[in-house]
């Protein structure tokens, strides 16, 4: 069973409070690196991947267990889980054969980081505003402006860029997508120190950055398509639930439950934890009918960004002050400041709550949200 | 799990919805309070034409969903018969006894008590039986169909095993429909409602209930149909029953406020469906146990049992005492 072989597999590859993998510290990444090359050489990196790219060919059900424990267990595969997750698959729909000969490799055998650059001061949830520049000079593409929130973006080796290549009436047209090695000249990235730790938000500016026509992923001006791609790939969006569950098993017994209103909570935490997996699951199983809609994918993320906000003020009210600062002899109890802090992006991140929350109003609203 | 529920439950599921809408839908429960010698005359007759009183939801995979989804569209109209204290008596033991209620502790009344003859009470906490006697007629705005009853301690045993958790997975149906049924009528005001010019559903506020709502409505659909399911297996225990309740409980309170403050005044009149929907749910909100009482008996089961979940709570997770 897959399930059992994963748990088995990270209970022997990763420390006993491995909380934390955006960072750059050698440890960290030595323990990435290590859980990477495992997975590959067992062929669960790319568990998900048809079969014809090396992959494994599993079905949605599969790669629901792989994320599920990737999540629950911190996300040992790091940065990578971008390139396995989407980078990867939309380089399959819409690379070049050349395209996909230089990165697959890479990203299959764990060894390249990717970055996402869509996000830009005045384009967060509006991402059609997007401005970062990129204009034609001779044969080369030129890259000016500035992306921000990007994570990972001191490790990527390549950021997966969406850019302007024309202005039109209609916002959405006119953005191109450029595959951009992050070590061109003019590239320069600033962490923003936040309290979720470090890279995991970085501002990144390209100053009259040069790339060839090799870097142009699909059709220029048609950059918006192929971030619907993206979207399709990160719809259901991250079985934050399991994370939750571990940490609500982890509480178990905890002298901190000993209040009933703790307690009262507790139990609440996991019926709504049980509930935002079968969402979540709802959502696989119309996706795998080819049914899914924006709603139903919405209502699990909506389910799931809420409980892990729940579950991380629930987790830190049991554990008190003591909670405050790592204590990194007790497991995963011993992180729960970082659960915390990390929670406070859940309803922030790859979409707000607000977006989420018209999509399925708008849907209701047009009669088409009984699509289960 | 399999999602789809049965061709042929769906299918009855629709032919009970034609028939309640025969009786004119919510407006039988507004009739039946009025009148209710409507129930026995009218509304059961229709309800035995259809055979959906001889349903058994232990039986097999469609006679069992086809149960549960006629519940569910019973529950749509807050239908004034108690459907589910019928199904929930075993059928081998309905010649005996015509409905179960659930209680927890002392009970001195009952919704629906005097229509069901030779009815029994269960008790949710330690599964004792007691007959059901019934004093007289209680109505009340939140209780129309209350009676008053006295209980007799009648011993543990048969022949009502499993009778408690297929109530509360049928209940759970109930509500479903009931929550579906007001989702509707708020999501139709929004539709056409004109404030400032406008539908009232363009407004972030409105939409923002209508997301809390649909996500409150939808939870409960996907956990009853999961706890059927488990029940179905064999695999569900008394906290999956628990559990069910209490989305249940707390979908319903989200929903109905939600409801409420889209329609505003119009939906706290007697002639609009909503405020009816409101009124005949609550006894099933309400008995056995409300939302703490329920909160308060899951803890204790998952005390004694654990909870089954990707990384399972094992038994005694909350310490004894508190």
């Amino acid at each position: 069973m897959l399930r059992i072989r994963l748990r088995a597999l990270l209970a022997e590859e990763l420390p006993p409070d491995w909380v934390a993998p955006f960072s750059l510290a050698p440890d960290v990444r030595a323990v990435v690196a290590r859980v990477c090359r495992r997975l590959a050489d067992e062929g669960l990196l790319t568990l998900s991947w048809p079969v014809e790219y090396g992959g494994g060919g599993a079905d949605l059900w599969q790669q629901t267990v792989l994320r599920e424990e990737m999540w629950a267990h911190f996300e040992p595969r790091g940065p990578q889980y971008m390139g396995l997750n989407w980078v990867g698959p939309v380089l399959m729909e819409v690379g070049t054969a050349e395209q996909r000969a230089r990165h697959l490799p890479g990203i299959s055998s764990g060894t390249a980081v990717w970055c996402q650059g869509f996000s830009e001061p005045e384009a967060g949830t509006d991402l059609g505003s997007l401005k970062l520049a990129a204009r034609r000079d001779g044969e080369a593409w030129v890259l000016d402006g500035q992306k921000i929130w990007t994570s990972y973006a001191g490790l990527a080796q390549w950021c997966f860029l969406a850019a302007r290549t024309s202005r039109t009436e209609n916002k959405h047209d006119g953005i191109t997508i450029f595959l951009v090695p992050m070590d061109s000249p003019g590239i320069t990235v600033v962490p923003i120190d936040s309290m979720m730790g470090e890279q995991h938000l970085n501002e990144v500016f390209f100053d009259s950055v040069r790339v060839g026509d090799e870097a142009v992923l699909g059709e220029v001006g048609r950059g918006w398509d192929v971030m619907g791609l993206v979207l399709k790939h990160e719809r259901i969006g991250i079985p934050r639930y399991a994370r939750d569950d571990r940490v609500l098993c982890e509480l178990a017994g905890h002298e901190g439950l000993d209040e009933p209103a703790a307690a009262a909570e507790y139990v609440r935490a996991l019926v709504h934890t049980r509930v935002a997996r079968l969402l979540s699951y709802r959502a696989v199983a119309l996706s795998e009918a080819g049914r899914l809609t924006q709603q139903v994918a919405s209502l699990a993320r909506l389910a799931s960004i809420q409980l892990d906000q729940e579950v991380a003020e629930l987790a830190a009210d049991v554990c008190g002050a003591e909670g405050l600062a790592p204590d990194p002899g007790r497991g995963l109890l011993g992180h729960v400041e970082d659960v915390l802090r990390y929670s406070r992006s859940a309803t922030i991140a790859s979409g707000t709550i607000e977006v989420q929350r018209l999509v399925v109003a708008r849907a209701a609203l047009e009669g088409a949200d009984r699509a289960s | 799990m399999r999602r789809e529920w049965p061709k042929s439950a769906r299918a009855y599921a629709e032919t009970v919805s034609d028939v309640l809408g025969s009786l004119g839908g919510v407006e039988a429960a507004r009739r039946a309070e009025v009148e209710p010698t409507h129930r026995a005359e009218t509304v059961r007759p229709r309800l035995d034409a259809i055979g959906a009183l001889a349903l058994d939801p232990w039986g097999d995979e469609e006679e069992s969903a086809a149960a549960a989804l006629a519940v569910r569209e019973a529950g749509r109209v807050v239908l004034p018969w108690p459907l589910v204290h019928v199904l929930a008596v075993p059928p081998s033991a309905r010649a005996d006894c015509g409905g179960v209620h659930l209680v927890l502790g002392e009970c001195t009344a009952l919704d629906h008590a005097d229509v069901l003859p030779d009815a029994i009470a269960v008790d949710l906490r330690d599964q004792r039986v007691f007959s059901v006697t019934v004093e007289r007629r209680r109505q009340a705005p939140l209780d129309p169909f209350g009676c008053e009853v006295r209980l007799v301690d009648t011993g543990l045993g048969p022949p009502v095993t499993d009778a408690s958790a297929m109530h509360l997975l049928l209940d759970a149906f109930w509500v479903g429909g009931a929550l579906a049924g007001a989702a509707d009528l708020a999501l139709r005001h929004a539709r056409e409602r004109r404030q400032f010019g406008v539908p009232i559903g363009r407004f972030g506020e409105i939409r923002w209930r209508i997301a809390d709502l649909v996500l409150a409505r939808d939870s409960l659909d996907e956990l009853a149909r999961y706890t059927w399911w488990l029940l179905r297996v064999g695999r569900a225990g008394p906290a999956d029953l628990l559990a069910l309740r209490l989305q249940m409980l707390e979908s319903a309170r989200t929903v109905l406020a939600n409801a409420h403050q889209i329609l505003g005044a119009m939906g706290l009149c007697e002639e609009h469906d909503l405020a009816v929907i409101d009124r005949h749910l609550q006894p099933t909100l309400r008995r056995p146990v409300g939302r703490l009482g329920t909160t308060t008996l899951l803890a204790d089961r998952i005390r004694r049992d654990g909870f089954d979940a990707l990384f399972p709570v094992p038994p005694s997770p909350i310490r004894p005492g508190c």
